[in-house]
Order: structure tokens, then C-alpha cells, then sequence
């Protein structure tokens, strides 16, 4: 399939949804994980072919629009429409318990989601980037506002606001490169932003920064972010921590390797990557709300990938990758039992993982608590051991330290929760998890365990990746029309 | 080897048995009253291995003074008596101090083991300040015998005794390590000021309340083996040893009679205050003596 | 279900067997990463150590009705711990010590008695020294570019000395953790007391070695003895590394013989015990001597053997009367008298007092001291050997001398078969290492070998024979033997009627007759008096809890801090972020 098309089904169907929902739930729920399905078999099958492929639109690029697929983009793509396919089994179960939610509301936006963040990673004009970014943000406003009660309402509204704030920034941004070089083509942006006045690259890369800063919830942008968690369902949750962070988190690199920025930004953005992943996880430590709790661990996994991945080594950039997919399906993993457990407990303190019975919920959760910690043999110690190595071999010793130092922070509160579990004292209630879920959270669980076991599966893509990012000369031609 | 075993035995009980004799009629003429005669002890044990047990609490009670008993007759054959003599050789060659310092404890572990099981708990408390004793006395004692052992470079004490015939005698050259360890044998041999776990009015005489008869007698006897071992491995480190019977009963002697004259001029510490003092004053002495050795060879 | 795992435990010692010291896996996980399985006889020593081990606990466990994952998971961990000692890099190791951390958690969660704090302290720490270990890990492979063993060991020559230094610190913190030094032991005390009462058999037993094996590891083969001397530099006849390490040995055995004789929970008082014995292997570990490896080792077997049948055998009395303080229990000398022999067996053996195998290790350990002329580090081992007596003797005498101090105890039944079997086993074993200290020299000089160290003369399987004194365990053992016969033999010739099975309260009370009512087991007053001595004092009202606890509410309140800032006010947000922007705008224009 054409990457053009590509994008383009998800906007189909969801456009189509409300004659879907005419047709009948079954064609409603049945088309939104035909279309994942689809997306992921499809990703699937780009990974066999040669990268990176290219698909344009009547003009060729630099002038017309094009969509790029590179390793870095590779990787993105199947993590998200996995990410896909498994929240849209999961709305299976949750539209059965919750009968009376408004399915096409949340297939039309679900859609619309996947569709723009495989936009955002696939275009290669910087203006086509924005178009995808205010697509998902939009998607990821109304999402948020599912639950159509105060909480929810108040995280609509808040993100709707810091959104528009970040697309104020990137705006002006992509207005002032225009205005510098004329083109919003990434590749002759990529070529000539040398040449730009020292003074307004400044101003560029700061809006950029800020802006994809802000919705990739780097602090000290990201204090909205526990709350838009806290106001949304699981599912939700679950797609914003391994979807729409991620995904913002790609552009912000891509462009960061892109414009080819010195070493002084790059040290920049592993402190800040640093301090997010302090603030945070100190932050979570004092939270009795899982969902916030979870929000703030995922601000703090952020806070490690931003500083791995602002180091410019193909190895711990690698590493990164590699944390951030396992990041990912832990996330998913964790945040799509919480979903079982709130909906089973009716409550979001963090006192029902004491409440619970239900062994293979435990198990479940222990795995991805153990795995986004970094223990063997779980795909979270390779990812963090990789970067760890990375790090030592550029001598940066004390990112290790710190790393390693905050991460007992980062346990204290997962084990926390886990002894919680564990506890055999007070009543617990049986929590039945469903056919669905149970199946959806083993493969999510195996996955885990596998990557953990046999990480070479994932590395060849993440080392893939990694090289695409970091030396993007493929990209560039591809971009720039060259080799077509 | 057997006949000598008995024939130290035999030794080490009736000297032991004199000696305590000789103790009681000096604290008596001290405290001015005549005394007993000097066989008395050997009168009060013959006394009791024939008059019946007032009660029995079980084979560990049996059993408890037997090792006790086994301690102190070990301890025995591994000190070297006779500094030139084959006398027991092959025995004493087979152990070496370290298996000394632990089996002078073992003895007491199986008393402790039968006044326990006796339920008594004036016993038990005595058994817990001897133990608590230990911890003070066994201080400034370790550090004079591990000064001694660097010294030697060895801890076989025929090689100690050995050292003294041509390096002179180790209460001349180490003299604060002889000090210490007499100070700690004050407490070994029960005396004041550290005689508080066999306070007769205090703990109601401790680990012996609930012995009687042949037990009783047991624990008399195997003391004054025991304490005869002691005095031997006392003048085997510091007087060099003993080349004959008469020089073995003179030095072991005057050992004795210095701990008793220190002994009855003292009054009686409260554990605490014994541990403390224990801890300063000889450890102090030691460890300038040890600091001496390891310096200055 | 037993039987399974029975068999299933028994299985790796029979694959160990069967490779008889070639085993070399190696299996690629990713380009960077290989795993490799090598067999040393160090890895070997500890391999077998632990599975027999875990063997015997898993024998003792069959009257304890337990479920299967609970038996899979002690099978994971007894497999986390081959993978350890096995193990032939250093990822490979990480991987077995992390799944060993987890694996024991899980089974440690599923005692009836922990609650989430206790947890809790055992993961920080077991994460604490899993991290230090990674961290080291890692920094050795920025210079050596390789986790194996051999490869690292190779370039340490190379590295700078602040890298040196700062990677021994971090080994050593982390295995220091896991062996419970002194500072570090905060989490053992509570794990301990508080696991399953036989799975604390494991954590004594076999865990605290692996710290000890890592030790071992770091400071013989990927430093080197010899390395270490040029390193650090000498002091008398050792080396300056050790005497420091020596010192952190003998304050943390000294440190918890104190502790332990204050203890009323009984497994606590084990637990502290343990502590104190692991304190002597750190002592002599790093003296880079014969004597010293051979003593540490030999006190890891020794501790190992003791450790098992002392934790079985309380456990097994906890199981069988419900009581775990010593002022709870008490007289139960005739309702389980085999458990009470062997008890006492064991306690002869901790306490380091020959004929048993506890003094062949002692006489190891302090023969190495006097080789190296470490005069106070022999005296401080000597003088932690003294008080340990007092903890010794609380153990034998709480539970099983004195009275009972409940109606239950005095009809107690022996404990089942299950449980005595271990225990006799163990103390056989106990009486073979006492009697037979040579044949271990066998065993050891291999791993000396591997060290590149003199081996230990052997003069015969009863003596053991060093450059500074021998003893004959066999003589000892059977000259004790033979006059405990003897004597006992004289004496029961002494015919003398005594009455017997008395009623217990007929006892000199100082002319007055005990009632039911009055509290004669002295065993929950033991070690009050030791309040009273200064220096003890000193050590006892002193608590590394302080510093913990302190370290805990400071975390808590800068986390309150943190959180404050995140109070969802939308305008601060934005302002924030305006803010940010100027602030960065005005630092980058003008750089």
C-alpha cells in the first residue's frame, strides 16, 4: 500500500463512522479493529521492504507533499498502530460494561488519532507536520473529555488551551522558517538552516522546543499533564502514553537531528530530560490518585528518553528506542488493567491495588511495574541497560548516576503498589477480567517478557532507528526528491 | 598415653583440691578466723559423690556437669605440663591455644545447658552474668594471649614455652601483657571483684543452686582440674612452663596465692561495673603491651 | 506436589555433577550481548552450596502446606542463584541477581506475618544493590568494552585509579547490602524475621553468599589479590585494603552480637547472628592471603550448614506452637527433645567451639589474622566470639530450658520427621566438618588455585595445618567423645536415688514455693543487663533506623515540595511556560 493511502484510511473510516453507527455497533466496533488491524499488518509488511519509501503527491518534492518512511519512523509506526489494535479490542470489553457510552464519538476521534499521529511521523513537510500535529490535538482534547463529568470537562479544557499555546509557538516557528528560507520542506529546511541568522535560529529552535516541549509534557511545560491523565478513561490513558507522547516526542527529535543543532543544545535538553525525570518521579511518590500516579511515571520514562535521546551515539539513541517501545507496552500493559480495576472498584485511589483478588492481575501488573523499573528479564532491563551502556561509553557518569539514583525513587512507589497487591490483610474483592482483556494483556505480558528475553527481535529495528535518526542522509534525499 | 592421662588427673586433683584448701585457710586467717583444714575439699567431695540427689530434672541436668566435666579434663590433657618432658606431648601437640580459649568456655556451656533445664531461675541469672563476665574478661585475656601468639608468630604453645628458653621469659618481656591476663584470671578462678555469678547472696550461689550429691561433687571436682589447667597454661605463656613437678607446684603457686591475695582485698562488683572496668583499665594495659609487641617485636 | 519439586531440585546438583567442571555455555542475546555460563571451582563451591540448600529446605517443607507457585518460584530463585555463581559475565550475573531480588520478593510477600513496610525496605535495598552492581557494571564496560569476566579483569591493570577505586566501592556496596554489612543491614533484621519461616533458612543460608560470592568474584578474580597489594599499598603484613575491609567486618560482627543478644523474636536474634558471622567472612575476605580466602571460605560452608539447621529448627518449633519470642516459649527440652539436640548441636557450632566444624572455620579465619599480624582485628573477632556465647545460650535456653511459659507448650509433640531430617543431616555434617577439617582443604585449594594463591598444606582429612598452629579435629573429637563416655560411665556407677519428673516449681526459690502465678523464665530478660554496660550501651540505643527513617521523611517531604507545583492551575501554567520561554530566548540570544 502507498504511504499516501496509508494515512489516509484511518480518515476514511473515520469519516465514515457515523454511517458505521447506523449499520449497528458490530460494524461500528468491527470496522475500528478492521482498520487497526489493517494499519498494523500493513506496518508489519514495511518492515520487509527496502527504507525508505516515499510517496508523493502529483508534484515531486522539495515543492509537492511527500510522505517519508524511514527506520525512525519505522519503529513509530508499528508501535502506534499496535498500540491501535489493542486499545480497539479493549473498547470491545469497555463499550460491553459501559453500555451506554457513545461509541461514535469515540471511534470518529480514535481514528482521527491514529491517523494523525501516523501523519505527523510520516510527512516531510513542515507545514503538513502542524496540519497532523492540531489534528491530534484536537482528537486528543475531545478524547480526554470522554467523560462528560467535571474532571473530564476540566481536562478538555485544559488541554484545548495548552495546545493551542504550543501551536502558537510552532506556528510562529514554521512562519519565521518560511520566512528565512522560504520553503517548508523538511529536507531543504534540514539543508539550509545553517544559514539562518544565529540570533533568529535561536528564536526558532526555542519555539520548536517550547512547543513540542509543552505537549511532550517536559517540564517545566508538563504541569497540566497529570490532570488531562486524571480526567480521561484508561484506554485513553493508555493511547496518550504510548501514542501522542511518543509521537510528539518523535517530531521533536526528528527535527532536533534534522536541523543538525550543536552539542550546547543537546546538553540542554539532557538536563531538562534530567529535571523532568527528578521532578516527576518524586512528584508521583506523594500521589494517591493511580492515575495521576501513572501520569507522572510516564513523565519521568519521558524524562529518560529525552536525555538519551539528545546524545547524538547511535548506541544509546538505540537503547532509547528500544526503552521507549518497551516503555510503551508497558504503559498500555498497566494503564488497560487500571481501566479493569476502576471500572471493577469504581474508584481511581490508590488504595484498590489493595482491594483486588485476581492472581493474573497481579501478575500482570508485577510484570510491567518489573519491566518499566529495568529488571530482568523484562524488556525494560535491556532498553535501560542499553542506555546505561551508552551513556558509559561516552564517560558520562554521572547520567548514570543519576539515572540509577532516581530510578529507587521510581521503586519506591512501584513496589509500594505491588505490596499493596501482595498484602494478604482487609477485604478484597474478586476482580473478573474478561475473555477479551485476558487475552489482550498476555500478549501484551509475553510481549514483554519475549522482547526481555530475546531483545534481538526489536534491536535490529531500533538500531535501524536509531542510524535513520541520527544520520538522516537517506531521509534527506528521499525528502529533498533526489533519488526518485 | 592413658596412664599418663590418669596419672595428670590424679595430679591435677589433688593440687587443685590442696590449693583450694590453701585458699579457703588464707581467706580465713585474712578475715581472722582459723579456717578449715586443708583437705577439706577433698573431705566435702567424697561427702558428696556418696549422698543422694535431692532431685533430678531430666537427662540434660545428667548430662550437663559431664561435659563439664569432659571440658575441663580435655582442657587438661592439651596443656603441655612439663616444658622438657615427652610427658603427654602427643596429646598437647594435637591442639593449639585457640582450641584452649574455646574449650575453657565449653565446660561452663554444658553447666549452663543443665542449669537451665533445671528451671531455676536464680541459676539462669547466674549463667547470664558469668556470660556477661565473660564479655569483659575475655578482653584484656585475648589481647595479652594474641599479643603473646604475634610474638611467637605461632599459636602451638610448646613453640610459646619454646620461644621462652632462648628469648627470655614472657612476664619480662611483655610485662603489661602479663598484667591483663592476670587481672582477667582474677575473674577465671571466681574472685572478687568479679565474682558476682556465684554470688552466694545475690543470685543464691548461681549456677550451683540447684546441684546436689554426686553432681555437686562433680562440679567440685572438674573445678579444681580445671582450675589447675588454667594456673598450668598460665606459667606454659608467661613463667615459660615447668621442667620439673617441684618448679610446676612453686610456679602455679605463686600464681595462685597472687590471685588470691588480690581476690580477698576486693569487694564485689555489680556486672556492669565489673564489665566497665574490665573494659578500661586492663584493656588499656593490654593493648600498650600489644602495641609494644606489634612495634617494637 | 513436595515430591515434584523434590525432584526438580535435586535434578541441577545431578546436571552439575554430570559436567564435573567443563561447563562453558554461551548463548548471544543481542550483537552486544553474549551469556555465558563458565564453571570455576569457586562458582562450583557456591553452586553446590546453594542447591543443596535449597534441597534440604525443600525436604523440610513438606508438612507446610504450600502452593505450587510458591514452590516454582523458590525453584526460579534456586536457578537465579546457579546462573550467579555460574555465571561467566557480567550481564549474565545481573540477570540471575535481579530475577534472585524478584523471585524472593514474591515468596517473601507470601508470608503471613510481613506487612508493606518490611517489604518495602527489602526491595529499596536488594534495588540499591542491584543498581550500584549495574552502575559498575557499566563503567567497567566503558573501558573494557566487553561484560566478560575475563576481559574486564584483564583491563582493569589499565584503568585510571579513581575508576579502580570507584568501582570496588560500588561491587563492594552492592555485595556488602546483600551480606547485610553493618549501615547496610537495615532491611535484613525485618526480611528476615518476617519472611516464611523456612524460606528465612534460604535468605541466611544461601542469599546472604551470594554477596559473599560476588565478593569473591570482584576482589580474587576480576581485580586480583595481587592487583589489590599493588593498589592500595601495605600495612604490616597485609595489605591496606584488607585491614579496612577487615575493620568493616569486625564492627559489624561485634555491632550485631550486641543486637542479637537484646532480641525477643527469635528469628530476629538469627537474623543479627548472621549478620555478625557474615561480618567474620568480611573480615578475612579481603586479606588476599591463603589463610584468609581459605577461612572465608570455610566459614561460608560453616555459616551455611548452621544457618539451615538453626532457622529449620525454629521454624519448625514456630510451626508447631505458634510462639516466636523467646518470652512465649520455653521448656520444651522433653517435648522435642531431638529438636532440642540438634539445636544445641548447631549452637555449639555458631558459637565456634571445637569438637565441631564451627571452630575449624574460626581457627581458619583467626590464623589468618595472625598471619597478616592484624593483632586487633584477631582480638575484635575473638572478643564478638565471646559475646556471642550470650546470644548462643538465649537461643538454646529461651526455647527449649527453663519453663514453659504457656498451658500449650508443656503437652507439646515432637515436630514431624519432615523438619528433622535437614536438621540431622546438618548436624551430621556439622560433626564430619568438626572431626575431619582437612578433607575441606581439597575443596579449597582448587579456588586458591584460581586465585593464583599458595594452596593449603594437607597433613591427613583430621588435621588442619597452617604456618601459625594445627589442631587435630579428629583427636578432639574423639578424645571428647571418649571422656564424655567415661565420665559418664564413673558417675552412673555412683548409684544415688534421686526422685524424678518432679513437679517443675519444686526449686530452690530462696525457701519459698514458687506459684503458678510467678514468671520464671528468665528467657525475655536476657540482655537487660547489658543496657547497664557503657560501652554495650553505646552500641545498642544507636540505630541505623535513625538515619533510614530521617532519609525517608526527606524524600516524602521534598515530594510533597515537588507535588506542590503541580496543583493544576491552568494560568500559573501558562505564565510558566511564557516565562520559560523569555527566560531561555533572553540566555540564548545573548550567548
Amino acid at each position: 500500500m502507498s504511504l499516501g493511502y496509508y494515512f489516509l484510511l484511518p480518515v476514511i473510516f473515520s469519516f465514515l463512522t457515523p454511517y458505521f453507527k447506523k449499520l449497528g455497533s458490530f460494524t461500528l466496533r468491527g470496522s475500528s479493529i478492521l482498520l487497526s488491524f489493517i494499519l498494523f499488518v500493513q506496518s508489519i509488511a514495511y518492515t520487509t521492504m527496502k527504507l525508505p519509501q516515499i510517496s508523493q503527491f502529483s508534484i515531486k518534492p522539495p515543492l509537492g507533499i511527500a510522505f517519508v518512511l524511514d527506520g525512525y519512523s519505522l519503529l513509530f509506526l508499528l508501535i502506534f498502530t499496535f498500540s491501535a489494535v489493542i486499545v480497539s479490542f479493549y473498547m470491545l470489553w469497555y463499550f460491553k460494561v459501559n453500555p451506554k457510552r457513545d461509541e461514535a464519538r469515540f471511534y470518529v476521534f480514535f481514528n482521527m488519532l491514529i491517523a494523525g499521529s501516523i501523519g505527523m511521523i510520516l510527512s516531510c513537510d513542515i507545514f503538513n507536520l502542524y496540519i497532523f500535529f492540531e489534528i491530534v490535538g484536537i482528537c486528543s482534547y475531545t478524547l480526554s473529555a470522554y467523560n462528560k463529568d467535571k474532571l473530564g470537562l476540566e481536562s478538555g479544557i485544559k488541554y484545548l488551551i495548552i495546545g493551542s499555546i504550543a501551536s502558537i509557538f510552532i506556528v510562529f516557528a514554521i512562519m519565521l522558517i518560511y520566512l528565512q528560507i522560504g520553503t517548508v520542506n523538511l529536507g531543504l529546511i534540514a539543508q539550509r538552516f545553517h544559514e539562518i541568522d544565529p540570533k533568529i535560529s535561536v528564536l526558532i529552535v526555542l519555539m520548536l522546543f517550547i512547543g513540542f516541549g509543552t505537549k511532550a509534557e517536559l517540564f517545566p511545560m508538563n504541569f497540566w499533564a497529570p490532570d488531562i491523565y486524571q480526567g480521561s478513561i484508561s484506554s485513553v490513558n493508555g493511547l496518550f502514553s504510548s501514542v501522542v507522547a511518543k509521537a510528539y516526542l518523535f517530531v521533536f527529535f526528528h527535527l532536533f537531528y534534522l536541523f543538525g543543532l550543536s552539542s550546547k543544545y543537546m546538553l540542554f535538553v539532557m538536563v531538562i530530560g534530567a529535571i523532568t525525570f527528578l521532578v516527576s518521579e518524586f512528584t508521583a511518590l506523594n500521589q494517591t490518585n493511580v492515575k495521576r500516579l501513572f501520569a507522572y511515571s510516564t513523565l519521568g520514562q519521558l524524562g529518560i528518553l529525552f536525555m538519551a535521546l539528545s546524545t547524538n551515539s547511535s548506541e544509546t539513541v538505540s537503547g532509547a528506542l528500544f526503552h521507549l517501545t518497551s516503555h510503551s507496552i508497558s504503559k498500555l500493559l498497566i494503564f488497560l488493567a487500571l481501566g479493569i480495576l476502576i471500572h471493577h472498584l469504581k474508584s481511581t485511589k490508590i488504595s484498590i491495588f489493595g482491594d483486588f483478588k485476581s492472581r493474573f492481575l497481579t501478575i500482570i501488573f508485577a510484570i510491567g511495574f518489573l519491566s518499566i523499573l529495568g529488571i530482568p528479564p523484562f524488556s525494560g532491563f535491556v532498553g535501560k541497560i542499553l542506555i546505561l551502556k551508552g551513556f558509559a561509553l561516552s564517560h558520562n557518569y554521572s547520567a548514570i548516576a543519576f539515572i540509577l539514583l532516581v530510578s529507587i525513587v521510581e521503586a519506591v512507589y512501584f513496589f509500594r503498589l505491588t505490596a499493596m497487591m501482595l498484602d494478604k490483610k482487609g477485604t478484597k474483592r474478586v476482580v473478573h477480567v474478561g475473555f477479551i482483556n485476558y487475552i489482550l494483556l498476555c500478549v501484551l505480558a509475553a510481549l514483554i517478557v519475549i522482547f526481555g528475553l530475546f531483545p534481538s527481535l526489536l534491536i535490529h529495528y531500533t538500531d535501524l532507528a536509531a542510524n535513520a535518526l541520527i544520520n538522516p542522509t537517506d531521509y534527506l534525499k528521499f525528502a529533498l526528491g533526489v533519488g526518485l | 598415653m592413658i596412664f599418663q592421662i590418669i596419672l595428670l588427673i590424679m595430679l591435677a586433683y589433688v593440687v587443685g583440691f590442696i590449693y583450694f584448701g590453701l585458699y579457703r585457710n588464707i581467706l580465713a586467717r585474712i578475715q581472722g578466723r582459723y579456717g578449715p583444714t586443708i583437705y577439706q575439699s577433698f573431705y566435702d567431695s567424697i561427702k558428696l559423690f556418696s549422698k543422694k540427689n535431692t532431685v533430678n530434672y531430666g537427662w540434660m541436668f545428667y548430662l550437663g556437669p559431664i561435659i563439664m566435666a569432659t571440658g575441663a579434663v580435655l582442657t587438661l590433657i592439651l596443656v603441655p605440663v612439663f616444658s622438657d618432658s615427652d610427658f603427654l606431648r602427643s596429646a598437647t601437640s594435637q591442639g593449639n591455644l585457640f582450641v584452649l580459649l574455646y574449650l575453657m568456655v565449653l565446660g561452663p556451656l554444658g553447666n549452663a545447658l543443665a542449669v537451665g533445664t533445671g528451671g531455676n531461675p536464680f541459676g539462669v541469672m547466674g549463667v547470664v552474668r558469668g556470660l556477661t563476665r565473660l564479655i569483659g574478661l575475655e578482653l584484656p585475656f585475648y589481647i595479652a594471649v594474641v599479643g603473646l601468639i604475634i610474638a611467637a608468630n605461632s599459636s602451638d604453645i610448646v613453640h610459646i614455652i619454646d620461644m621462652q628458653k632462648t628469648g627470655g621469659l614472657n612476664i619480662i618481656n611483655h610485662p603489661l601483657l602479663f598484667i591483663a591476663a592476670m587481672i582477667s584470671m582474677v575473674g577465671f578462678f571466681g574472685e572478687s571483684p568479679f565474682d558476682i555469678p556465684g554470688a552466694p547472696q545475690e543470685v543464691y550461689s548461681g549456677p550451683r543452686t540447684e546441684f546436689s550429691g554426686k553432681f555437686l561433687a562433680l562440679l567440685m571436682s572438674q573445678g579444681s582440674l580445671f582450675a589447675f589447667a588454667k594456673l598450668v597454661l598460665i606459667i606454659d605463656l608467661f613463667l615459660g612452663g615447668a621442667d620439673s613437678l617441684w618448679m610446676l607446684v612453686l610456679k602455679t603457686l605463686a600464681i595462685f596465692v597472687t590471685i588470691i591475695f588480690i581476690g580477698v582485698v576486693y569487694g564485689r562488683y555489680k556486672v556492669e561495673q565489673a564489665v566497665d572496668f574490665l573494659m578500661k583499665i586492663p584493656t588499656l594495659i593490654a593493648l600498650l603491651g600489644l602495641a609494644r609487641v606489634i612495634w617494637f617485636g | 506436589m513436595n515430591s515434584i519439586f523434590l525432584l526438580l531440585n535435586i535434578l541441577p546438583i545431578l546436571f552439575l555433577y554430570q559436567f564435573g567442571g567443563d561447563l562453558h555455555v554461551s548463548f548471544s542475546l543481542t550483537k552486544d550481548f553474549t551469556l555465558s555460563l563458565i564453571q570455576t571451582p569457586l562458582g562450583t563451591f557456591f553452586a553446590y552450596l546453594s542447591l543443596i540448600s535449597f534441597l534440604l529446605v525443600t525436604v523440610s517443607q513438606k508438612s507446610k502446606k504450600l502452593s505450587c507457585n510458591y514452590y516454582a518460584l523458590q525453584l526460579l530463585l534456586s536457578f537465579a542463584m546457579l546462573i550467579i555463581v555460574l555465571a561467566g559475565d557480567f550481564i549474565t550475573f545481573f540477570i540471575g541477581w535481579e530475577i534472585m531480588t524478584w523471585s524472593s520478593y514474591f515468596i517473601i510477600s507470601k508470608s503471613n506475618n510481613i506487612d508493606i513496610k518490611s517489604l518495602q525496605k527489602y526491595i529499596l535495598f536488594s534495588l540499591a544493590s542491584a543498581f550500584s552492581l549495574i552502575a559498575a557494571i557499566v563503567i567497567s564496560y566503558s573501558f573494557a568494552n566487553s561484560f566478560d569476566f575475563a576481559t574486564i579483569s584483564a583491563s582493569f591493570k589499565s584503568m585510571p585509579f579513581d575508576i579502580q577505586l570507584t568501582l570496588i566501592i560500588l561491587f563492594s556496596l552492592s555485595f556488602f547490602t546483600k551480606a547485610g554489612v553493618i549501615g547496610l543491614h537495615y532491611w535484613v533484621v525485618d526480611t528476615y524475621s518476617k519472611a516464611p519461616d523456612l524460606f528465612s533458612s534460604i535468605l541466611s543460608a544461601v542469599m546472604s553468599k551470594m554477596g559473599i560470592y560476588g565478593l569473591f568474584l570482584i576482589y580474587g578474580n576480576i581485580v586480583g589479590y595481587q592487583e589489590l597489594k599493588i593498589m592500595f599499598g601495605t600495612i604490616l603484613n597485609g595489605t591496606d585494603f584488607g585491614y579496612t575491609l577487615a575493620w568493616i567486618g569486625v564492627a559489624t560482627s561485634i555491632i550485631a552480637t550486641f543486637k542479637a543478644i537484646t532480641q525477643d523474636e527469635v528469628k530476629r536474634l538469627l537474623a543479627y547472628s548472621s549478620i555478625a558471622q557474615l561480618g567474620y567472612i568480611i573480615a578475612v575476605i579481603g586479606f588476599g592471603t591463603t589463610y584468609g580466602v581459605a577461612g572465608a571460605l570455610y566459614h561460608t560452608l560453616i555459616h551455611t550448614i548452621i544457618k539451615l539447621l538453626l532457622f529449620i529448627n525454629v521454624a519448625a518449633i514456630i510451626a508447631q506452637t505458634g510462639k516466636n519470642r523467646f518470652s512465649e516459649l520455653g521448656g520444651l527440652i522433653y517435648r522435642t527433645p531431638v529438636s532440642f539436640v540438634m539445636l544445641l548441636i548447631g549452637i555449639i557450632g555458631l558459637a565456634g567451639m571445637p569438637p565441631l566444624g564451627g571452630f575449624a572455620s574460626k581457627f581458619m579465619m583467626y590464623n589468618a589474622a595472625i598471619n597478616t599480624k592484624f593483632a586487633l582485628i584477631l582480638i575484635g573477632m575473638l572478643f564478638s566470639g565471646a559475646a556471642s556465647f550470650l546470644y548462643c545460650y538465649k537461643l538454646v535456653y529461651g526455647i527449649y530450658l527453663g519453663h514453659p511459659t504457656s498451658k500449650g507448650l508443656e503437652t507439646q509433640k515432637e515436630v514431624p520427621l519432615s523438619y528433622l531430617i535437614p536438621q540431622i543431616i546438618l548436624a551430621l555434617l556439622l560433626v564430619l566438618t568438626g572431626a575431619f577439617p582437612g578433607a575441606f582443604v581439597k575443596v579449597i585449594n582448587p579456588i586458591l588455585t584460581q586465585f593464583s594463591l599458595k594452596a593449603l598444606p594437607y597433613d591427613g582429612v583430621g588435621i588442619m595445618d597452617s604456618a601459625v598452629g594445627n589442631f587435630n579435629g579428629l583427636f578432639i573429637m574423639s578424645a571428647f567423645v571418649a571422656f564424655f563416655v567415661l565420665i559418664l560411665l564413673l558417675i552412673s556407677r555412683i548409684k544415688s536415688k534421686a526422685k524424678n519428673n518432679i513437679n517443675r516449681f519444686d526449686i530452690s526459690y530462696c525457701g519459698e514455693v514458687p506459684s503458678k502465678d510467678t514468671s520464671l523464665h528468665y528467657g525475655f530478660g536476657f540482655g537487660t543487663e547489658l543496657h547497664r554496660i557503657k560501652f554495650v550501651n553505646a552500641i545498642l540505643k544507636r540505630s541505623t533506623a535513625t538515619f533510614y527513617d530521617a532519609l525517608a521523611l526527606q524524600t516524602k517531604r521534598s515530594s510533597e515540595l515537588l507535588s506542590r507545583m503541580y496543583y493544576g492551575n491552568i494560568h500559573n501554567t501558562m505564565i510558566i511556560i511564557l516565562l520559560f520561554f523569555s527566560a531561555l530566548f533572553f540566555i540564548g540570544v545573548n550567548s
